[in-house]
């Protein structure tokens, strides 16, 4: 199946200008994040990839509201947000399902409390439990998932409360290869029927260019945006799909001279 | 399908447990007899078993055990309500009082393990000596413990389903009561678990110091008059009512969450 | 092994013991013996002014003096019932006590295993009632409380005595007079504390009651018995120790005899001699005023009054303390060494 992405209006969902981050290290104020500037548009798919530590998860915190900037401002839909919402709502790496709840309540937990009847809850949720093929499962406790499983849980839940903005924080990296295959095909499904905007952070380069449209490369700690990669090729794309070889080294190449930049910094 | 061979075992897993027990008490109560009719300790000292089983039938014909039994429980679970309500409200003080958590925890190692009944003559001067004062000497005894496990629980509730809440909207009470409360709770009820085995603790020792009435009472009382049959009657009723409460209700609990949460899933 | 066989196991050994317990003189020991050596002595006493003859004879070497080359050991308690237990575990031979011990001990081993063999002091109890109280006869004890020191101890057998032959009965029994028992220090307490109206406590704590917190004594407990004597403690022996070393135990009564004697034509000096001794034991001294009014009440003597013990343990009984048989105590008296010794001082033996 050949899809060519759709021409859509050009509209910024989220702009984050000026995004400067430091933290404490043993006492020492150390800068993370040195001016991030980014625009998302509407029914992007951004993938922000780095060398480790470079600021990527603080990035996408601050974005979410759970961390605040030193300085600058993320906008969404051209208005200010400094708190967290349900209208970022977030995929953590592991363990943010609530063992305590079955899956269908903790998918509904956002919906409870923003007041939504009861009926329409079991609606929703229930679709997007269909959506990620978890119906069964509506009545399971969280321990008696597998992580694949648990890992589509939260994306259920996140989606369920009809975010502006869905970010993920690494969210396939505790997975094993096959599952993670399986969930980079949903996902990217997932994305084409919802048109939701998508900001997801990697370590793993070809996940980065299997789901993303444009790959974002934070450079070495101080961090600012390296260099942006356009990712124009068909959907859904596949781990094996030879053709994005060319992407894939084109970033690599970039990470690598950070990589280097950096061994070189530590031994000085 | 799994499910249902689980249950099948720990039903036939409890005969066992109780096939189990039986024996052990009855080569107890085997090896007592022994013991008793070799004369190693005097009668008076050392009364057969059918001796402390007549004292238990005196003790409940003559009302004075059930009676005492429930007086027991009745100050224990006023103390234990009491000691549940202070110490939740202090630990959730010391929570948002950083210093004052900070240095309250620091004391705990010697709070914990204050021995209750060192309680009581303080409770005698300040409380007096009579039913607040006992329930004084269980408070003190068990609402450490409380305070300190719900400092601690709620301090050590993963982040993480903190910030996934907070994403989703959540904040201040909602926050609280729906996220960190049952986070917390596992770890909420091993604190209430050690609460209570020192507040029976507690209870005994302050009623076989300053009572009239109740179980540690019939336990002094029997000494009193040098009868170690109701003295070894009296024990055995203790130690059945703290196994069989801990047994009934705070493991049910207990286990009920571990369940849910499946603490002791192994796969 | 199954179960089954589990449970089955259980049953016959269950069984078994049932079976043992009524066979065999209905749960009685195959052998209780002990074989105590009569080279030493152990005795026990409380320090306290009942046991006066011990303190004093005890702690400076009267005692042992007499008893030459018999080594003597002594133990301190606090509570005659204890006493007794290690009076009969074989921690010791021979006991000061006070009568309701005793005859406890008496009757739970079948009358087998003591013996009171001398007195040691008379009277010293008393009925004291605090000043703000309202109190001034036993017309005004309706809706009061009242501590003593111990569920069925002497003082307790005489307090609960004394309501019912006032006509009151106790909140345990329906009616309206609250007895409570409180050991004697937390008594002082009670009364400062106003929680209390009065008590029925031993001396030295009478005299303490009236001095230090605002108390007077209502009844004097000699008041109540003939000549104003009971006995308050006394000297009890174990059977066996008695039967395999007399001597011992005769050279000990010479000792206690003699003790006595001297305290009663020394009083003053008596008193300094004990108060040195008692602070040696427990680090603390009876103001000197407090002791010369609770010897006033307090008689030392080597008569062991034996007609008021019968008497209050059928008090006891009547309250319920003592089963359900009437106790019989025709054996729980052997004076028989006594009386050796006080022929031989030409002194006027016990009937």
């Amino acid at each position: 199946m050949v899809r060519y992405e759709r021409r859509r209006f050009l509209t910024t969902k989220l702009q984050a200008r000026n995004i400067v981050k430091h933290f404490d290290h043993n006492g020492n104020s150390v800068l993370a994040l040195d001016g991030i500037n980014l625009n998302v548009e509407e029914g992007d798919f951004i993938c922000i990839v780095g060398p480790s530590g470079c600021g990527k998860s603080t990035f996408l915190n601050i974005i979410a509201g759970l961390e605040k900037p030193d300085s600058g401002e993320i906008l969404l839909n051209g208005n200010q947000v400094t708190t967290s919402g349900p209208d970022r709502t977030m995929v953590f790496q592991e363990g943010a399902l609530f063992p305590w709840l079955k899956v269908i309540d903790n998918v509904e937990f956002g919906l409870k409390m923003a007041g939504i009847p009861n009926d329409e809850r079991r609606q929703i949720s229930e679709r997007y439990l269909d959506m990620m093929q978890l119906t069964k499962f509506a009545d399971s406790y969280t321990y008696q998932l597998s992580t694949g499983m648990k890992q589509r849980v939260a994306i259920a839940r996140a989606l369920a409360m009809d975010p502006e903005i869905l970010l993920m924080d690494e969210p396939f990296a505790a997975l094993d290869s096959q599952t993670r295959d399986l969930l980079l095909v949903e996902l990217q499904l997932i994305w084409e029927r919802t048109k939701k905007t998508i900001i997801f952070v990697t370590h793993n380069i070809s996940e980065s260019v299997i789901l993303g449209n444009r790959v974002v490369v934070f450079k070495n700690r101080p961090s600012k945006i390296k260099k942006e990669f356009v990712i124009d090729y068909r959907r859904p794309r596949l781990a094996e799909d030879e053709n994005l070889q060319k992407y894939y080294h084109q970033i690599i190449e970039e990470l690598k001279s950070e990589v280097i930049a950096r061994i070189k910094d530590e031994n000085l | 399908m799994s499910e249902k061979i689980i249950l099948k075992k720990t039903s036939h897993g409890n005969f066992d447990d109780a096939a189990n027990a039986a024996l052990f008490l009855a080569v107890f109560i085997g090896i007592w007899q022994v013991v008793f009719m070799l004369g190693i300790w005097p009668k008076i000292s050392l009364p057969s078993p059918y001796m402390v089983a007549e004292s238990f039938v005196k003790i409940i014909w003559n009302h004075s055990l059930p009676v005492s039994i429930g007086v027991t429980l009745v100050r224990l679970v006023a103390a234990f309500a009491i000691s549940i309500a202070l110490g939740t409200l202090i630990g959730l003080a010391m929570i948002k009082f950083k210093g004052f958590g900070k240095t309250l925890s620091s004391f705990s190692a010697g709070l914990l393990s204050f021995p209750s009944i060192a309680w009581v003559p303080f409770s005698i001067l300040l409380i007096g000596f009579n039913d607040f004062g006992i329930l004084f000497v269980v408070i003190m005894s068990s609402i450490f413990s409380i305070m300190i496990s719900t400092y601690s629980s709620i301090r050590n509730i993963p982040p993480i389903y903190l910030d996934a809440a907070k994403n989703m909207g959540a904040k201040g009470f909602y926050l609280f009561r729906h996220v960190t409360i049952p986070a917390a709770t596992p770890s909420l009820i091993i604190g209430i678990r050690q609460a209570w085995s020192f507040a029976w603790h507690a209870i005994i020792g302050a009623e076989i110091l300053m009572s009239i009435v109740g179980l540690g009472h019939i336990l002094s009382v029997g000494r009193d008059f040098l009868d170690m049959g109701q003295v070894i009657a009296s024990m055995i009723t203790i130690f059945a009512i703290g196994l069989l409460v801990d047994r009934l209700l705070l493991f049910k609990l207990d286990e009920r969450v571990r369940k849910k949460w499946g603490l002791d899933h192994h796969r | 092994m199954t179960p089954k066989i589990k449970f089955g196991i259980a049953g016959v050994i269950i069984v078994l013991v049932v079976v043992l317990s009524f066979s065999a003189n209905s749960g009685n020991q195959l052998s209780y013996n002990v074989d105590s050596s009569g080279d030493i002595l152990r005795i026990g006493y409380f320090p306290n002014i009942n046991h006066v003859q011990a303190v004093i004879g005890l702690g400076n070497g009267d005692f042992q003096k007499e008893l030459g080359d018999i080594k003597v050991e002594t133990q301190i308690f606090n509570a005659g019932p204890s006493a007794i237990e290690a009076l009969f575990a074989d921690r010791i031979d021979v006991t000061y006590v006070g009568s309701n011990p005793a005859i406890n001990g008496y009757i739970k081993s079948d009358g087998n295993n003591l013996r009171i063999i001398s007195g040691a002091a008379s009277g010293g109890a008393v009925f004291v009632v605090r000043n703000d109280a309202g109190i001034n006869s036993a017309a005004d004890f309706t809706g009061k409380k009242f501590a003593s020191p111990q569920i069925g101890n002497t003082q307790d057998v005489a307090l609960r005595s004394y309501l019912l032959k006032n006509g009151y009965k106790t909140t345990e029994n329906g009616g309206n007079v609250t007895v409570t028992p409180a050991n004697n220090p937390d008594i002082v307490t009670l009364f400062l504390k106003k929680s209390i109206d009065g008590a029925w406590v031993p001396e030295p704590w009478g005299a303490k009651l009236v001095k230090e917190a605002n108390g007077k004594i209502l009844v004097d407990e000699r008041d109540l018995w003939p000549n104003g004597k009971f006995v308050t403690s006394q000297i009890v022996v174990r059977t066996d120790y008695l039967k395999n070393h007399p001597d011992v135990i005769k050279k000990l009564l010479e000792a206690h005899v003699d003790e006595t004697n001297w305290i009663n034509n020394n009083k003053d000096q008596a008193f300094q001699v004990f108060n040195a001794q008692l602070e040696k034991l427990t680090g603390k001294k009876i103001p000197i005023d407090e002791l010369q009014d609770a010897f006033s009440r307090l008689e030392i003597t080597y008569d062991p009054v034996k007609e008021s013990l019968y008497k209050s343990a059928n008090n006891a009984f009547e309250l319920g303390f003592l089963g359900d048989k009437k106790p019989d105590l025709s054996n729980i008296y052997d004076l028989t060494p006594l009386n050796q010794v006080l022929e031989k001082k030409n002194l006027q033996t016990i009937p």
